[in-house]
Order: structure tokens, then sequence, then C-alpha cells
């Protein structure tokens, strides 16, 4: 077990570093003077210059060679230091410190709707296999999981903001903002997980070990909770590892609509006014933040699953 | 000897599409207390339905008809709660394949603890039952001990399954025990281990067993009489010795013949589909001694000897002397 | 006596299609009807309706969908304009027309590089095994690492925006996950007697991949393929709604509601409809995937739906 646990996180290390590395190359190697981005984005069009690009090319240690540029940007990586934004003028790390928090509350938010949603209708959907709640719920997460979610973003605001006004635009204050971007980001979490879990407790209903767990006499109740349940979970974990990465991706669009102010917004922002280490700042978080929750996905499935010790995890 | 289980003109249907496919037609049997009768047939000729429709365990497409008696109450007019008294504590089964039987993440301790623990017991419940458990793992051959009590299923062998799976059918002394192909996952080295665990479970704890197996020879060490099924009938029932050595019904015959140790003659052709049956006697299709009769009639079980009944035409209007030449000549 | 070589099961079990060659996959189709399989039936249909759609665009367009005329601007959906008009007095029905042909084309483009990508990649990474192995399945880690708008995001960065560029950026994750399922079958076909024979009667290792392994992954892939498509359509629309795709003045689905939040207040309809249009494909091409997996391969399920 804590071998596992270990080889997990070698890989994961290695996975972080080759991230920060792709990262690093994506956005340095642009087409184009990466100096003629950095004053493009803070001066503007017009500051272009022999004079400026020369003094920005010194002033942001442009003219070492790439690989040397690479190695002292992984040693500052390392201890936390991401490099000054061009916009801000200000440390990422910094910003990142302020927005990183907005994003986790929205991000949990969503997750939590979507467990306390799908986890019932998807055993319910499953316990009544072809009968119309069954069709209902099949039918209305495939709709669900059909729509573009800043489309329903929009669409909410129309209605609960806009037609009803009971539901503020965009923004961060107080509880009732986060309602719609939290439903919103949710959806297609809910949809996947509750499909998911439908499947894989028909799956494991259609088992022996569940006849012979009632050939036993046991109540319903403690063969669907005892047995079926937890048969049906590791599967969902799964799913659920990668849906985190929808709602991480989603975030990025549903920021952006409701002005919520995380890290997502801050990434197209930064895309848009060409922002270079603010990019790697919120491209290297995510994806950490991403590698990290695959991991404790890894890590409670071995724990569910016995099997995992023996196939070493390699599925 | 009393009745303990007696059914009668048992009939199971299932609903495929829009058809009915009939799968047990008028099925009568019967086990005394502490008596072992062996289930006989060929792979889908119902055997298993047969257990699974004494343990309510079938799919909810199935139509069944017809009266199970259990010390005298018909237990296809319970409903479930009731049946759930009686399901696990006084009927218990173990079932076929262990591979699949177990659930792969609970301890294997703990399934077999779980037959014996109400909802919500008390600690001091778990910990006897778990010297039950413990006491019932060493009496079937199986490590005692914690260590092998925290075992999952995945870590045993198929052998080892089999026997927690009989472990969870007696550990609540249960008064009829369904064993549903006992032998069938378990290698041709183990079988005698596993058939002498079914003898001692007879001699020591006194419980009758529905004993359904294809494995005629198993039949024969454990069992105290015999019922042989084809295509959803019972055709010839009676006392072990009597069946298996006289057998009366042209396809028990063929059965006997087909066994490696009397000279491996197979049968030709195949049985039939349940939904294409053949009118009047469901074999006749495959009988050498098939006449008009048998073709447009169904017959009718005849006692041949005490106890031994066969549903056969040949015997329909034979008196005890004729059966007995023909017994011979055949 | 009469031998009558009847299966015991018939009638209540199934036989598995065994899947080798286009004339089976029609008979595969045909059961499908048969079989009530409601999801493929309906699939196919609007299915071949979208895909018709896109085809004829230029004949079914009511208007000209570039066409820019501002004394017709925000004209509420009507007889005239059933959808209504944007806000440069483009016919929105029009615009939605001529945006099938974009968003169809993005997304079969997508599945069509990364399968072909993803198959070849897992089959060689199954076969060869070790090192080879080692380094694919390291690379598909790292790539799995972002979420794919993340990741076509910084790759857009690199491209810039354009609906050619988009296809790379969706495409460089989207083949992990091809990879990994043909890698799996790669593995458990490996080991395979059939193969060893087929070693033993001197193949070399390029003939059994095409010759062996590829027919029995076909249907495997192809279940995901079919899954994958309306979720790619989505990635599509939301990294278009992003401002990466297709350029103005191009009518793209995903671009369409982005101009339409700005009105949204006077002129909802100009992102009421684009979104329909998206979810609709989405739907029809989610259903059509959810038949076909149902159909090669009940016990599949929803397991192959990974990102």
């Amino acid at each position: 077990m804590i071998k596992y646990i270990i080889k997990r996180m070698i890989i994961v290390f290695f996975v972080l570093w080759m991230v920060a590395t792709l990262t690093f190359f994506t956005v340095h190697v642009t087409p184009g003077d990466t100096a003629n981005a950095i004053i493009v984005s803070v001066y503007g069009e017009d500051a272009v210059s022999p004079e400026t690009l020369e003094n920005v090319r010194t002033k942001f240690d442009l003219k070492r060679p790439v690989f040397v540029q690479y190695t002292d940007w992984l040693k500052n990586v390392v201890t936390g230091e991401l490099g000054t934004s061009y916009k801000y003028n200000k440390p990422v790390i910094d910003i990142l410190k302020i927005r990183l928090p907005n994003t986790l509350i929205l991000g949990f938010s969503a997750f939590l709707i979507s467990i306390v949603i799908s986890i019932p209708f998807g055993i319910i959907s499953a316990l009544n296999h072809n009968r119309p709640i069954d069709h209902f719920s099949r039918f209305s997460t495939l709709l669900l999981s059909s729509f573009p979610s800043f489309w329903i973003a929009l669409l909410l605001i129309i209605i609960f903001s806009i037609q009803l006004k009971v539901l503020p635009v965009s923004g961060m204050a107080g509880f009732s903002s986060i309602i719609l971007p939290a439903v919103t980001l949710s959806i297609g979490m809910t949809a996947a997980t509750t499909r998911m879990l439908r499947s894989s407790m028909l799956d494991v209903l259609g088992q022996d070990y569940i006849t012979v767990a009632r050939a036993k006499g046991l109540e319903d109740n403690q063969v669907i909770f005892g047995h079926a349940l937890r048969n049906a979970i590791p599967p969902i974990i799964t799913v659920i590892g990668l849906q985190i990465g929808h709602i991480i991706g989603g975030a990025v669009i549903i920021e952006n609509i409701f002005a919520w102010p995380g890290i997502g917004g801050l990434l197209i922002d930064s895309i848009n006014t060409k922002d270079l280490p603010m990019i790697e700042g919120c491209v290297l978080i995510i994806a950490f933040g991403y590698a990290i929750v695959n991991l404790i996905v890894d890590i409670t499935y071995s724990c569910i699953d016995p099997r995992i010790k023996y196939s070493g995890g390699d599925n | 000897m009393r009745g303990l289980l007696e059914i009668k003109n048992l009939n199971v249907s299932f609903a495929v599409d829009d058809n009915h496919v009939h799968i047990l037609n008028n099925v009568s049997m019967d086990i005394n207390e502490n008596e072992v009768l062996a289930v006989i047939g060929e792979t889908g000729c119902g055997k298993s339905v047969t257990g699974s429709a004494i343990l309510h365990l079938l799919p909810d497409n199935a139509i069944v008809t017809g009266n199970i008696f259990f010390k005298g109450q018909d237990i296809t007019k319970m409903n479930d709660h009731e049946f759930r008294q009686l399901r696990g504590q006084e009927i218990s089964s173990v079932p076929q394949s262990p591979s699949t039987s177990l659930n792969p993440l609970m301890h294997v301790g703990n399934q077999v603890a779980e037959c014996v623990l109400e909802k919500n017991s008390s600690e001091a419940d778990k910990k006897k039952t778990a010297l039950k458990v413990h006491e019932i793992f060493s009496r079937l051959g199986l490590p005692r001990g914690e260590d092998f009590y925290e075992n999952y299923p995945c870590e045993l062998s198929g052998g080892m399954c089999q026997r927690v799976l009989i472990a969870m059918g007696v550990i609540t002394h249960p008064e009829l025990l369904i064993v549903d192909e006992p032998t069938k996952a378990v290698d041709w080295a183990l079988r005698k281990d596993v058939m002498d665990v079914f003898c001692e479970l007879k001699n020591d704890m006194k419980c009758a067993m529905l004993f359904i197996t294809h494995d005629i020879a198993a039949a024969k060490y454990v069992a105290d009489r015999v019922a042989v099924m084809y295509c959803g009938e019972v055709v010839e029932i009676g006392p072990t010795d009597s069946v298996i050595n006289q057998p009366r019904h042209p396809y028990t015959k063929g059965l006997i013949a087909s066994m490696p140790s009397k000279g491996f003659n197979v049968m030709n052709g195949f049985m039939p589909s349940f939904q294409d049956l053949p009118k009047g006697c469901r074999f006749s299709d495959r009988c050498e001694c098939s006449s008009d009769i048998c073709v447009n009639e169904e017959p009718e079980s005849v006692e041949i000897s005490a106890g031994h009944f066969t549903k056969c035409s040949i015997y329909k209007n034979m008196n005890v002397s004729e059966i007995f030449s023909h017994a011979i000549t055949s | 006596m009469m031998e009558k070589p009847v299966s015991v099961t018939e009638g209540l079990r199934y036989p598995r299609p065994k899947l080798a060659g286009i004339p089976k996959y029609m008979n595969v189709l045909w059961r499908s009807f048969n079989k009530k399989n409601i999801m493929l039936t309906l699939g196919i249909i609007f299915a071949t309706f979208i895909i018709l759609v896109a085809i004829f665009a230029p004949v079914l367009e009511p208007y000209d969908p570039t066409k820019m005329d501002l004394a017709l601007k925000f004209i509420p959906p009507s007889a005239a304009h059933i959808f209504g008009t944007d806000n440069m007095g483009r016919d929105v029905l029009s615009r939605i027309i001529e945006g099938s042909r974009i968003s169809l084309s993005t997304a079969f483009m997508v599945v069509i590089f990364s399968a072909c990508i993803g198959t070849l990649v897992g089959m060689i990474s199954g076969f060869w095994g070790g090192k080879v192995d080692m380094i694919f399945m390291r690379i598909v880690d790292v790539l799995l690492a972002f979420p794919t708008i993340i990741f076509a995001l910084a790759i857009s960065t690199v491209l810039g925006t354009g609906a050619i560029n988009l296809v790379i950026a969706i495409c460089c994750i989207q083949w992990t996950s091809y990879a990994r399922v043909s890698r799996g079958e790669a593995i458990l076909l490996k080991n395979a007697e059939y193969i060893e024979a087929a070693k033993a009667i001197g193949n070399n290792s390029l003939q059994i991949m095409f010759k062996y392994f590829l027919p029995n992954i076909v249907s495997k892939i192809l279940i995901l393929a079919s899954l994958n498509i309306g979720s790619i359509i989505l990635y599509c629309a939301s990294l278009s709604f992003l401002g990466l795709g297709a350029q103005p003045p191009s009518p793209d689905w995903g671009a369409m509601i982005s101009d339409g939040k700005e009105y949204m207040r006077y002129a909802p309809w100009m992102a009421i409809f684009p979104g329909l249009a998206i979810a609709a494909s989405a739907l029809t091409f989610n259903m059509l995937g959810d038949g076909v997996r149902d159909l090669l391969d009940p016990r599949m399920r929803d397991s192959v739906k990974t990102e």
C-alpha cells in the first residue's frame, strides 16, 4: 500500500516537472518576440521601437539563451517565485494568492452541488431500471451533458438576473452571487456522475454476490448500501477525478461570464494581454492542482479497492 | 422421517420481450428432514431455476405458479418481508461460481458474520459472532485466526472461496441447504474434499440438502435420493441406488451411459430450445424408444418401485413384471 | 433418430456481433432497428439531418449570412427572420445554418485526427511495451495533467487563434484517450494465442499490427469516437466562445453566443438560438454515441467515457 502511494507520488512529481517544462516552452517559444509582446501588453502597440525593445530585453533578462532562462525559471518555480506580471507589475504569486481562494470556493461549491444531486439520482435510477424515473434521469442527464455551460450561464442570467431580478448578474458579493456560477459549473459533473453511478450500480446489481447477499436474508437496504453501493463507488471516483478537471476547465469560462475574480478569469485576461508570467503562473497552478487531485483520487481508489494492491495500479 | 420441503406442480416462465418462455413445467419433488436430494441434469435444464425459485431469488420477469411447502407453510404465497425471515436462517444456500459470489470489497469474515448479525447488533454480539465464524472456518479446514478473517476474496484460492461460501450457508444452522453446483469451479484434486465437507455437514449438522449438480458421481456419493431433470421437467426421481443402478427413463439411461466410468457413450442431439419444444414428451426427439404416443402425448409420472417415479410413456400400461423385464432387456 | 442441432439458449441470448468489415456493420445497424435501440435510431436520423443541413447550407440559408445591414439590426424573431437578426443586421438563422459547417467540420477533424494518432500510438505502445511504452505513457500522463480547455488555451497563445489552430489545440489532448484504450486492447491481444500463431507463420510486427490488432481495436475506437463527438462539439464551442476559434466574420456558433452576450438584455435571441444549435447537435451525437456503444458493446457502458 505504502509502496503503491510512493510509486504514484514519484509519477506525480515527474508529471509536475514535465508540466512546468512544457508550460515554459509553450509560453516562451511563442512566435514573435517576447519583448515585443511585453511592450504591447504594458504600453500598447505604439510604444514599440528599437530603443524600448532593447530596454525591455535588458530589464526582463531576455538576452540569455533559452536553456539558461529555463533552468533559472525552474529554480524559481521550486521556491515559489513565479516572476513579475507585466500588466500588474506585481509578483505573480501574490496575485494568485488573492485569486486562488475564490476559484476554490466556486469549484468546491459546484463539486458539492453535483455530489448531493448525482449520488441519490444515480442510485434511484439504477434501482428503478427501465421504469419512468430511470428514463427521465437518463434523458435529462443526456440533455444536460449536451448543453454548453456558457450558454446555460447566459440563460440563467437572462432568467434570474434580468427577468426575475432575484440574483446578481456578476461579481462576487455575498452568498447570492455564487449561486448562478456554482450551479452552472456543477451541471456537467452532475450529469456525468449520475450516468456513471447508474451504469456502475446496474453492473454491480447484476453480479452474483448481490444475489448471494439477498440469499443471506439481508434487508434490501443492507444489500443496496452495504454491498452494491460500495462496489459501485470505485469507478465513480475515477469519473469524479476527471470531472474535477472539467470543473477547472469550466471555471475558466464561467468566471469569465460572471466576472468572478478567480484564476480562470485571470488566465483569460492574461492571454488577451499577453502577460506571459501570469499565463505561466495560472497554467502551472491549475495543472499542479489537477495533478494533486488525481493523486488523491488514485490513493482513495487504492484504499477502497484491495485488488489494486495486486495489479500494481496499472490499469 | 418428516417431510421438510414439498414442491408441487411448480411452473416458472420468463417474460422475454413479448414472449413467455416456459422454463419449469410441473416440477414436483420433496425433501425429508436430514435428507440429501440430488438434482442432476444437463446445463440449462432448469436445476438452478428450481433452487432460485425456492429462495425467491428469480429475476423480476419470472412468473411463478404452483406451491412450495416448507414445514407445511406455502412459501410461494409469502411476501418478501415474511420470506426474508426464513431465507438465510432456515433455508440457506451455497451458490455456484465461488469467484464471483463473494463481494470483492469486503473481508470474507464479515461476509460470513453478516449472515448471523442483526442490523443493529452490539459490540458484544459482534465479538461472539466473530468467534462463531472462526469456529466454522476451522471446521471447514480453513486457517484459523484473525488473519484469515480479514482476507479479501481476491487473496484466496477458488477452493478457499468455495469453503467461505459453504461457511456462509451453514453458519445459521439451516434446516434446508440449497447447494448449487459445488464442484463446478473446483478442480478434480479438490473435488473429493468438497464432497467430504458436505457429507460431514449432513452427518454433523443434520441439515437437509437440495444438491444441484451435473456431476452424477458426486450425486451418488452424497445423496439419499436423486431427481433427474430434463428440459424443465423432473423425468425421474427415486432413491439414489435405484435411479443410478436401474435407471428407467431413457434420458437417465443415456445420462448414466455418458459417464466416463460407464463408457462415455454420449447421447445424440441437443436439448431443444425452450421456445421450440416438442409437443408430446420433451425427450421424444432424442429418445431411442420413441413411438407415436411419445410424440403426441405428454407422459405421466409412473411409480416403478417404492418411491421411484418416472415420467415416460413406455411404462404407462405395463404391470410390474413387464416393467421388470423391460429394465433387464434394455 | 433425427439429430437436431438447436442451441439451448437460442432466442434467449443474442449472439455478440463480430466486427470485421463494412457489410457486417450494416447488418449490425439493421439489427439495431429490430432491437428497438431508440437512441441509435434517433441519433442516426438527427445526425443525418444535421449533416445534410451542413452540406446544403448555401441552398437552405434564407439570407446571406455575412451581409450586414444596420437598418435591420436587432429585429426580434418574426416571420421574415425566424430567429431574429443580430447587432449587424445579419439573419441569425442563416448564420446558424452556415455555422453548422464550421462546427461539424472542426469536430470531425478533431475526432478523426485524434483517433488516428491515438490508435497508432496506443497500438505501438502496447505492442512493443518496455521503454517505448513507458515514454508514450508518461507523455500521456503529462498531457492528462492539463484540463483540455486550459491546454488548448495555452496552445492557442502560441499558435494564435483560428479554426485550424483550434483543431490542433484540442487534438493535442484528445488523442490520449484513444491511445489509452488502444494500448489496453493491444496488451490484451498481444498475449492471445492467435497472435502467437500469426507470428509463428512469419508475419512481421507491422503486419501483425495492421492485420490482426487493428480490426480488433476498431470497434472500441469507434465507440469511443462516437461518444467523443458530442463533447468535442462542446469543447470547440467553448473555445470559440472565448474567441479562439474561427474569426469574424465567419459565423461560428460559440462566437455568436459571445457576441450575443453583450446584447442579452435587449436581444436575448442572439445568444439563445446559436446555443440551441450547439445543444441540439451535441445531443444528437451523444445519442448516436450511446446507441453505438449499446449496440457494439453493451458491457462497456459509460466506462470509456473519459475525458
